[in-house]
């Protein structure tokens, strides 16, 4: 894989809704190119995307493919599939817990399965974010018992944790208040800086003043995209 | 549809759950073979594991042992010594204790303690989606969740059939000599105990212990992740798994029964 290549790309992707679960896609096109952050705006009552799923080989599109760093998640072997999603980090849109580990558990989870480095040098990186986002340090008890803002920072450190190729970013901002805005902002700066590439999906369906990160100005260039109905919408890049 | 094609499609559905079974199992006993390629968080799970299984379930288990020492190894010295057949009391033992009662009970609250927990456990992280979130970051539901659960049962409930086997000796010599009833000399009781253990003792101990252990888990863990949606399905998937092990517990308890007297 060439350093200019596409992390992330949809061909032409097509899926249809589940009942009870996420909405449909028709013909969807898209590329994420390593340090690069793409916006796409969701219709509000169409949070349900299945954008990230599809990003990570979760769901398999009717028609089209998705590629990570070249390769179709479809004809990738199991140990393949698992390699790959470990370079990804995401904040899940809902419930993105594991509800018997504790948070800085679940936190440290997929540096501690997929690499060899030591705990304490883990720990030392998300403490390090955890700060970084405002916190006190890594909550240590289990997600149920943490304050909501404080369980989905916690999701931003876990996603920016080990310096992933791909950051999936679903209403990140959800239950947290605007003033932390700009701390998740610079590490999305840094993660482009790194060479990754970021899909931060957003909605215009929040009040006023707690997602504006269509227009946010510390916010580095990015291609933006909007949802009309199944179909997905370039609009300018910048 | 006919009542035979409904016999055939319920012979099928079962035929493919027992295929789906030993496949889950396979894999399984391929992975256990290379535990040195276990990621840490595994090899944390199956700690845990058997922290929850075996060491949390050594009270219960010792005070089950206690009880059937004093029923079983006394009445066996009281009724042999009576007929006169003292000297077949190692082997008596050894056959009521360890072939059948110690792996039996062991299996039994290793059921009820650990089988329906897990299977809750994982039915209740797939209503969450939290499998999910397992697999968003690319840690296998069977190498993180499945494998250390399984062989953590499989040792626990050996360890535990061998523990509950001691400690049901020891109460049934103490209380037969508060009875009057057994040899009063810990050695000869001990002499007379190991001259019943034949090498087929202990292959039977191992069949009868890490086998039901490993299918037990399996089931629970199917189970547990064959739920789909509704929170209504977890109790549901729970008494399935229950039921389930214990057919296969008595299944292969039988079988192995019958092959050790062949």
């Amino acid at each position: 894989m060439n350093t200019n290549d596409p992390i992330l790309e949809f061909t032409d992707v097509t899926i249809a809704a589940a009942p009870l679960g996420h909405a449909g896609l028709s013909h969807v096109s898209a590329r994420l190119q390593p340090g690069t952050l793409t916006v796409i705006q969701v219709e509000p009552g169409s949070e349900l995307l299945p954008l990230a799923d599809l990003a990570e080989g979760l769901l398999c599109p009717v028609a089209g493919r998705v590629s990570f760093q070249g390769e179709a998640w479809e004809s990738m072997l199991p140990e393949q599939v698992s390699g790959r999603r470990a370079l990804i980090g995401r904040v899940f849109d809902s419930h993105g817990w594991i509800s018997n580990l504790n948070v800085n558990e679940n936190v440290t989870l997929s540096q501690r399965h997929h690499t060899r480095r030591p705990i304490t040098e883990i720990l030392a990186e998300a403490e390090a974010l955890a700060r970084a986002f405002g916190l006190d340090g890594l909550p240590q008890t289990r997600p149920a018992l943490v304050p909501r803002q404080d369980l989905r920072r916690s999701e931003w450190i876990r996603a920016f944790l080990g310096q992933p190729r791909l950051v999936l970013l679903e209403r990140p901002m959800q239950g947290v208040p605007a003033e932390h805005l700009p701390r998740l902002i610079g590490a999305v700066r840094e993660a482009c800086a790194h060479a990754a590439a970021v899909l931060w999906l957003t909605d215009t369906g929040l009040p006023e003043g707690r997602e504006r990160v269509g227009r946010h100005p510390e916010l580095p260039p990015a291609t933006r995209y909007a949802m009309q109905g199944l179909a997905l919408v370039k609009k300018e890049n910048g | 549809m006919t009542f035979s094609g409904k016999i055939g499609q319920h012979t099928i559905a079962r035929m493919r759950e027992t295929a789906h079974l030993f496949a889950v199992l396979g894999s399984i006993l391929v992975q256990a073979m290379a535990p040195r390629h276990w990621p840490r968080t595994t090899r944390a799970v199956f700690a845990r594991q058997i922290l929850f299984t075996g060491v949390e379930a050594l009270r219960f288990v010792s005070l089950l042992a206690f009880l059937t020492g004093i029923s079983v190894v006394v009445q066996a010295q009281v009724w042999l010594g009576k007929a006169g057949q003292s000297g077949m009391l190692g082997a008596v033992l050894i056959a009521v204790i360890l072939r059948e009662v110690a792996p039996l009970l062991v299996n039994f609250i290793v059921i009820g303690r650990s089988g329906t927990a897990i299977a809750v456990e994982l039915a209740n992280m797939k209503v969450a989606g939290e499998i999910r979130v397992l697999e968003a970051q690319g840690l296998d539901a069977l190498l993180y969740l499945a494998i250390p659960r399984a062989l953590a049962f499989a040792l626990s409930v050996f360890c535990l059939t061998v523990w509950f086997t001691i400690i049901a000796f020891v109460s049934g010599y103490v209380f037969g000599i508060l009875l009057g009833a057994g040899a009063t000399d810990p050695v000869i009781f001990m002499n007379t105990v190991l001259k019943g253990l034949q090498p087929a003792d202990v292959y039977n101990l191992l069949a009868k212990t890490l086998v039901p252990g490993l299918f037990t888990a399996v089931i629970c863990i199917m189970e547990g992740l064959s739920v789909r949606h509704s929170i209504t399905e977890v109790p549901q998937a729970a008494t399935r798994a229950v039921v389930r092990s214990i057919a296969a517990l008595f299944i292969i308890s039988a079988i192995v029964s019958v092959l050790t007297y062949i």
